[in-house]
């Protein structure tokens, strides 16, 4: 059992990647705020999946990494507008009982995941064909 | 555009360059000495020639953010070592003009929200010819428009099936049919559901009719019927029918129904006088005479002009009628021509180059089943008819083939 990483130092972390450019390609993110010290506001895109209605699309997105982030997961709330099954069409917001890595979250999951998946959603049979509204347009 | 420093030897002292690394999504690339002061439309420029993607077509990520070409660097906070991201946007140079429209329009909530760029924005069928759809919707090619500027035929049954089946025309079709303006659309652009009077809107709302207008197969029948009960599959009455043969129509209707060129059977029917054998493309079917039906009128009719269309497709539930002569007004929710119109407003099909045991596949096939073998005798006779069955049958049993 390893200990547990303080938030910071995971955030830190995920900062470093983002910036860096690690990470997978098809998604990015970074602070909203680079002075914010809390790290609590991030942003991120999505690169729409080859295959689909997202093709060549860039979702903008808001992540908020509360105090008691990684135990809890992130609040993801899109910007861009998009038509998806687990986006409130209202303000964007992921929910998260629809979304299987937030529903169960793991500590060693990160923004990336959370990313990732949203993106892998966007790829799934159904929802690659949604009609999406014009691009540019955000909530 | 203000003046950047574009050479790099003109650059400020070296200690303030940041050196940037561009991921561009073919797994390139490229590291760049720059510095923070340059506008991020001034670093397009230099990646340009690195990364051969016109300018205007780099998109910029870095830490969650698409860079805005008026920005510097140095407002995203991008500093040495970093790593932004490239990515090719997909517009055309030459669509960029219309999506621009397009995004100039996007408070009007009436409005479908796939309605494409570039189309006009009164016609919300738009967003079935959109871009989005390349490849997938049949869009006019340029050998589309032949030396006379015709448009061509209009999509064939069959083509027209073919479309419907593929989900995104389906899920368009459902969008569609949920929004009031586009009933509007539709009702208004046809007169003969006009002539309907406000049922029609209600139908067209019914879930039961949705359902019915997104499955093909649903399709697939009507259009056998309608094609069966001689309605003339490729136009509404009194618009468009001079290039096709008129269902039911043949050497004697003509002479005896002289002076009267224009119209359809029916009035072959109402005077009574010709409409039976020769109308009857399915005489020799019925050795038994059944041909002494017609004036009777078509006992589908009813099925076909009930504004409800609630009954599904009773075919089969009599065979032996099938055959009978009538004349079904064709119905004007189920002619190509107006499945043709929701398909996107005049795009029909490119014309067609295959052979024809390809191209009439469908038709031959019909033309076995009603006992016509001879291949070649088939052909000619759909092509004098242009793949219309019932025109080919009657040059078929007239023996002009």
């Amino acid at each position: 059992m390893s200990a547990k990483i303080p938030r910071n130092f995971r955030l830190l972390e995920e900062l470093e990647k983002g910036e860096k450019g690690l990470g997978a390609e098809a998604c990015s993110y970074g602070l909203t705020d680079g002075d914010d010290i809390t790290m609590s506001e991030w942003n991120g895109t999505i690169l729409g999946p080859p295959h689909s209605v997202h093709e060549n699309r860039i979702y903008s997105l808001k992540l908020h990494c509360g105090p008691n982030y990684p135990d809890v997961p992130p609040v993801v709330q899109f910007l861009s507008k998009i038509n998806l099954p687990c986006v409130s069409q209202v303000d964007g917001k992921v929910d998260p009982s629809k979304l299987a890595c937030l529903a169960q979250w793991r500590r060693d999951y990160n923004m990336e995941t959370v990313l990732l998946e949203i993106r892998r959603e966007m790829a799934t049979g159904s929802n690659r064909k949604l009609p999406q509204p014009p691009e540019g347009t955000t909530y | 555009m203000s003046e950047a420093p574009t050479e790099s030897t003109a650059a400020p002292p070296a200690g303030d360059e940041i050196k940037v690394t561009v991921k561009s999504s073919a797994d390139q690339k490229y590291t760049i000495s720059v510095s923070p002061s340059l506008l991020v439309s001034d670093f397009k420029q230099l990646l340009e020639p690195q990364c051969n993607i016109p300018k205007d077509r780099q998109r910029l990520i870095y830490s969650g953010r698409v860079l805005k070409d008026h920005e510097t660097l140095a407002t995203y906070k991008i500093q040495s070592g970093h790593t932004i991201h490239l990515v090719k946007s997909a517009a055309p140079p030459t669509s960029s003009a219309p999506s621009a429209s397009a995004a100039a329009q996007p408070s009007n909530p009436t409005v479908p929200q796939n309605i494409a760029a570039g189309q006009g924005i009164g016609n919300p069928l738009a967003g079935l010819t959109g871009a989005r759809y390349a490849g997938l919707a049949q869009l006019p090619s340029a050998s589309l428009f032949g030396p006379d500027g015709g448009m061509g035929p209009p999509p064939s049954e069959e083509q027209l099936i073919q479309a419907m089946s593929s989900p995104m025309f389906q899920q368009s079709m459902n969008q569609m049919l949920q929004n009031p303006q586009m009933l509007d659309y539709i009702i208004n652009s046809s007169p003969n559901l006009q002539g309907m009077g406000p049922q029609v809107r209600q139908m067209m709302q019914s879930e039961q009719f949705r359902q019915m207008m997104t499955n093909p197969d649903v399709m697939r029948q009507m259009m056998n019927l309608n094609r069966m009960f001689g309605a003339n599959p490729f136009g509404s009455p009194g618009q468009g029918n001079q290039s096709f043969p008129e269902p039911g129509r043949t050497s004697t209707t003509e002479t005896s129904n002289s002076g009267d060129s224009e119209t359809p059977t029916s009035t072959g029917t109402a005077t009574g006088a010709n409409a039976s054998p020769p109308a009857n493309p399915f005489a020799s079917l019925f050795p038994g005479g059944l041909p002494n039906a017609p004036a009777s009128g078509n006992p589908f009719g009813a099925l076909f002009n009930n504004p409800m269309l609630g009954a599904p497709p009773a075919q089969g539930t009599d065979g032996n009628n099938t055959g009978a002569g009538g004349n079904a007004a064709p119905n004007p929710l189920f002619s190509p021509e107006m499945l043709s119109l929701m398909m996107g407003g005049g795009a029909p099909a490119p014309e067609d180059n295959r052979p024809p045991e390809e191209r009439y596949e469908a038709q031959l096939r019909q033309l076995n089943e009603l006992g016509f073998f001879d291949f070649d005798r088939n052909v000619r006779a759909l092509r004098r008819s242009g793949g219309n069955v019932q025109g080919a049958v009657e040059a078929l049993l007239d023996g002009t083939v």
